[in-house]
């Protein structure tokens, strides 16, 4: 059963490839939606995981715990949105293979969350640049090309060192499965510290690459040359979300919060910080929006490890509201650089003065996104800051300064948009096409409501927290 | 049914706000006086209500910390009352002053935000909520900042959103630091620093403080508001030198007179006392710069924005004083109260009496001004009223509150001698006299003087009339009977204070303010008032232009410049290495590309393989560098 869930994405995938260019892209919303249903009911029935043994003691399995469930629930609507949001994007472009590639994208996302040990998971991370690389160099040019080939060095160099990782792991301990609370004792570390120490890093660096630590985040930037939809989705989301992921399962199901502690990562906290904080000063100098946005991206996705690495229950659930929080927002915002470019051929920020009036609801949409992000109460962002600050005060300060630095480049966009005077006229009849719109607005809309009714992501997040923490 | 009355505060003016949008445009003006009106009924009927003695609280679904927790007590709905008054007041006003303006619609709206966030600040219970309304208060304000959409209001309404988003992450880290260390963050004095209280709770503490003085005004975070008061239209600057900025003196008194006093009963006072006594200073600091600067204005409304900010700070030393004496500390706060009141409804009758100059004659500039009280007879009168008020006139409101800050600052002094304390109130008459010549200079340039211009009949609009009559008539009520006011509002409000009963009777209710000793303070400083004058007429002091240096917007400039000075120059090596890397990987890879490929035996393929090697090599490289880093530093 668990196995058809990831294989569904692939079946619908070649419905994609069967039909007409044209049609490829409604086929495909029809697809998604009818998937996410499908997908979304058997996730919430199943119970039981898979294994396949490739030889005693190593085997590819899946499992459906509440990480893997929360993950995979957060992406499912998320993708028929983006899907919706695609068509209207492409319209009028061939986009057959484009569809196809972003439907089994899915597929691979899955198999990831809900992978059961490593070594699948490293399987499937591998498959994820696969699928991936072909949207990235979608538009075919040479910038897209070169974009392509970083994402691809990087990407490969980083799965390899999670492979290097995976090995070491393996024969200090002999197994791989993602265990609630790791299962690395403090005996291996206390015999074993140099290798346990090596293996930590193998792996942190190897997820590093798609969690874009700064300085192995450089395909991101790279990738902005994608299709909005792709950046949107797979550049804020599910890609570099993959990465997090990864991270969250090697500290919290791998080494645990116990061992992870006596290892002593103030390196790694370190390194997390840094890249929070040189993120979002280099966002502070793109005039790119899309650019600026994939900075941010970068430094809001070091909030969530930095979280975890706290090592307390505050933290953790920080990390993974923010995984929520920020999946939604950042979505949000790149859903609406799409419109922007999209209708009016801007790129830059410096080009957007009075857009407001050009684009009146994408833009009311960007702003509630970027407050979110900078989290003003009762934000999203506002949720899982809060609790970042409660769960350390001596990494507090990271936050603080990132917020306002987040302010300082996210509110000059809404600033120029609804309060400089500029070239644009009003809207005709539809701002943009509904396609592109209404999905915007639908989770602007959400993540406003999901600010206020906070209880309800945060009590899933504690289950996941006490299983760990038990 | 009272907490539909608490909440209907708040969410009145948000769907009136939103309304906004749907009425049509003919209505407009009536639509937005009985919003405020509304408003203002609604609080004060809330007000009687818990006169009466009910308990009024509403609470959030979703507990604590993060709930939404509102209460209504006496002291904040003082507050409350008065900022609908004096936005109902405005809003008249603004009906008739809003023709010269464009996009009126969106500028309602965000006035109307500010109402409600305003009001949910002097409403809230615990210090998050009263965060989300404080942040509502930041974020609405800017759109009324910048509304002329003019080069000086782009540039005021970013300093101003800058700072203001800083000192909202200030507080948020202030409470997280206090939530910390004591795991409450509810205002009524659970948080007291009561001996032995963390460095997180101090630390805690200075920023709220922080974060609350970037919104009052306080030296040195008052750099904003000089800039951004008067850009706004003039309705807007009423209100955000009047009420506004009076959220972060609500929250400085929420937090260091009410949070973090210890109880009755408890023998240690120490810590609070230290905190009054900073307060004490920076409140001083502020009122003599605030003066200082304000004397030396052209425009009029920046220089009501600037005596805005010295009046923040008498209140400010007010409830340092108040802090500083503990339980005995009920003159300070008294006068700190009455004196918020006051500045507000005298700051607010100025901005309209020179927005109605302003909408008639379309000049800003004092000194090419003159001669109005023929034209204008009755903005003349309200200006009259509204100067002394500020100057502290007898019989007008300004006195009555200033000289209960008096007494509270001799009394702060006389407690433990301190001598740092006699300067300060040295320094609170030299303020009071500068204060006094500043208005009679405001006075003179605008009204009396006579003009070089002549001015054809001016017809006041009644809006306009009826918005400033409003607020002087409430001048002349807070003046005429001030122990009816401290006994009516000033004592309620004082109750949920730790503060000696008797005290408060002895030395705030009893007070008699038409003694020979108070009068002749105030005489001093009037008489210091028109010395200044004249001299500063005399010998053109007033036209003196401070080096840019002097201001503090001068030195973030500096720093913002020098960071990206930092910033370009580490870039521009980074990109130079890393080109000059690039290339030599490229070399090195086509070298190896030409030996690979003599081994490949197939030749061609879809990408440059040798290329792709190298690069990973490179990073590999850097990951390894990193690894031995790691592992040695950690």
């Amino acid at each position: 059963m668990i196995l058809a869930l990831c294989l569904l994405p692939f079946l619908g995938g070649f419905a994609i490839l069967r039909s007409s260019e044209e049609k490829a892209g409604k086929i495909s919303v029809i697809v998604t939606g009818l998937l996410v249903v499908i997908i979304g009911f058997i996730l919430f029935f199943t119970k039981e995981g898979l294994e396949i043994l490739l030889w005693p003691g190593l085997e590819l399995s899946w499992q459906i715990d509440h990480l893997g469930k929360g993950f995979s629930f957060l992406v499912l609507p998320l993708w028929f949105l983006a899907t919706i949001y695609a068509r209207g994007y492409m319209e009028g472009q061939k986009a057959r293979s484009f569809f196809f590639f972003y439907l089994i994208t899915l597929g691979t996302v899955l198999g990831l969350a809900l992978a059961g040990n490593l070594l699948t998971y490293y399987l499937f991370y591998e498959l994820l640049t696969l699928t991936t690389y072909p949207l990235v160099i979608q538009t075919g040019t040479r910038e897209a090309r070169q974009a392509g080939k970083t994402y691809l060095i990087f990407s490969f160099a980083g799965a390899g060192f999670v492979l290097a990782g995976l090995f070491l792991l393996y024969g200090l301990t002999g197994s791989v499965a993602f265990v609630p609370g790791g299962f690395i004792g403090q005996g291996l570390i206390a015999t074993h510290p140099f290798w346990a120490k090596t293996a930590l890093f193998f792996l942190v660096a190897g997820f590093g690459v798609k969690g874009a630590l700064i300085p192995i985040h450089f395909w991101l930037p790279g990738a902005m040359v994608a299709p909005t939809p792709v950046s949107a989705l797979l550049h804020a989301v599910a890609v570099v979300k993959a990465g997090i992921f990864g991270l969250l399962r090697v500290s919290l199901y791998i080494f645990g919060p116990a061992a992870l502690a006596s290892i002593g990562i103030g390196g790694i906290k370190a390194w997390a910080a840094l890249t929070i904080l040189l993120g979002s000063m280099i966002a502070l100098q793109q005039d790119k929006l899309k650019k600026r946005l994939a900075y941010s991206t970068i430094g809001q996705l070091s909030y969530i490890f930095l979280g975890v690495l706290l090592l307390n229950p505050a933290g953790l659930q920080a990390g993974l509201f923010h995984f929520l929080a920020h999946a939604l927002l950042k979505i949000t915002l790149f859903f609406c650089a799409g419109i922007i470019t999209h209708e009016t051929g801007c790129t830059k920020v410096s080009e957007l003065d009075g857009i407001g009036l050009r684009l009146p609801r994408t833009m009311v949409a960007f702003a509630l996104a970027s407050i979110g992000l900078v989290g003003i109460p009762f934000t999203l962002g506002f949720i899982s800051k809060w609790y970042f600050l409660s769960a350390d005060p001596a990494w507090s300060w990271v936050f603080i300064l990132s917020a306002f630095l987040n302010a300082l480049y996210l509110f000059p966009v809404v600033t120029r948009a609804f309060f400089r005077e500029g070239k644009f006229a009003p809207p005709l009849q539809w701002e943009a096409s509904p396609a592109m719109l209404l999905p915007t607005l639908f989770l602007a809309g959400g993540a406003l409501l999901l600010g206020i009714f906070f209880r309800l992501p945060l009590e899933f997040i504690n289950t996941i927290q006490l299983t760990i923490t038990n | 049914m009272a907490t539909a009355f608490l909440l209907s505060c708040v969410l009145l003016p948000v769907a009136g706000a939103i309304g906004m949008y749907w009425v049509p445009e003919r209505i407009h003006k009536i639509y937005m006086s009985l919003v405020a009106g509304f408003t203002f009924f609604t609080t004060l009927g809330l007000y009687f209500l818990v006169e009466n003695g009910e308990v009024v609280s509403y609470q959030g679904a979703w507990g604590s910390p993060l709930g939404l927790r509102l209460e209504a007590e006496s002291f904040g709905l003082l507050f409350a009352a008065l900022s609908s008054f004096v936005w109902f007041a405005v809003t008249i006003f603004s009906t008739s002053y809003m023709d010269m303006e464009t996009g009126k619609q969106r500028f309602y709206f965000f006035f109307l935000l500010t109402l409600a966030g305003t009001l949910g600040v002097t409403l809230s219970a615990d210090m998050l909520t009263l965060l989300l309304f404080f942040e509502l208060v930041s974020l609405a304000a800017y759109p009324l900042v910048v509304h002329k959409k003019t080069e000086p209001a782009y540039d005021a309404g970013k300093l101003y959103l800058n700072m203001a988003v800083a000192g909202g992450l200030a507080l948020v880290l202030g409470m997280a630091l206090v939530y910390t260390d004591r795991g409450t963050l509810n205002l009524w004095g659970e948080v007291a620093v009561n001996g032995g209280s963390g460095l997180l709770t101090y630390l805690g503490v200075a920023l709220m403080v922080i974060g609350f003085g970037v919104k009052a005004g306080m030296v040195p975070l008052h750099i904003w508001l000089p800039k951004a008061h008067p850009v706004a239209p003039t309705p807007a600057s009423a209100l955000l030198s009047g009420i506004m900025i009076k959220t972060g003196i609500f929250g400085i008194i929420r937090v260091i007179n009410m949070a973090f006093a210890p109880d009755m009963e408890a023998l240690y006072w120490g810590e609070l006392e230290t905190i009054g006594l900073i307060i004490t200073f920076l409140g001083v600091a502020t009122m003599l710069l605030g003066v200082f600067m304000a004397l030396l204005q052209e425009n009029m409304k920046k220089m009501l924005a600037c005596h805005s900010v010295s009046q923040i700070g008498y209140i400010l030393m007010g409830i340092g004083a108040a802090a500083y004496l503990g339980p005995l500390g009920s003159v300070g706060l008294g006068g700190a109260i009455y004196h918020t009141i006051n500045h507000a409804l005298f700051k607010g009758a100025l901005f309209l009496v020179a927005g109605a100059v302003y909408f008639h004659t379309r000049e800003l500039n004092l000194y090419r001004l003159g001669g109005l009280w023929k034209v204008m007879p009755f903005t003349a009168f309200i200006g009259l009223i509204a100067s002394f008020g500020i100057a502290g006139v007898p019989l007008f409101n300004g006195y009555i509150s200033k000289t209960i800050l008096h007494h509270a600052i001799v009394e702060a002094a006389e407690y433990k001698n301190v001598n740092l304390l006699f300067t300060a109130e040295r320094i609170f008459m030299l303020t009071g006299a500068g204060t006094a010549c500043s208005f009679i200079k405001f006075y003179y340039l605008l009204f009396l003087k006579r003009s070089k211009r002549s001015y054809e009949k001016i017809k006041e609009t009644r809006p306009m009339k009826v918005g400033m009559v409003f607020l002087g008539a409430a001048i002349l009520l807070f003046g005429l009977g001030p122990n009816l006011v401290l006994e009516r509002f000033i004592e309620p409000a004082l109750d949920i204070f730790v503060l000696e009963h008797h005290h408060i009777e002895d030395h705030l209710l009893t007070l008699n303010f038409f003694n020979v000793k108070d009068l002749g303070i105030v005489a001093i400083a009037l008489v210091g008032g028109f010395v200044i004058f004249f001299l500063g007429m005399r010998t053109g002091a007033f036209h003196l232009h401070l080096p840019s240096w002097m201001g503090g917007e001068y030195l973030g400039q500096k720093v913002g410049r020098a960071y990206q000075g930092l910033w370009n120059f580490a870039s521009r090596g980074y990109y130079e290495g890393r080109d000059e890397l690039t290339e030599m990987t490229d070399r090195i890879g086509s070298r190896g590309g030409i030996v690979l490929k003599s081994l490949d035996k197939r030749g061609g393929g879809w990408a440059n393989f040798a290329n792709l090697d190298f690069d990973l090599l490179l990073l590999i490289f850097l990951l390894l560098f990193f690894l031995a880093e790691y592992l040695l530093v950690a």
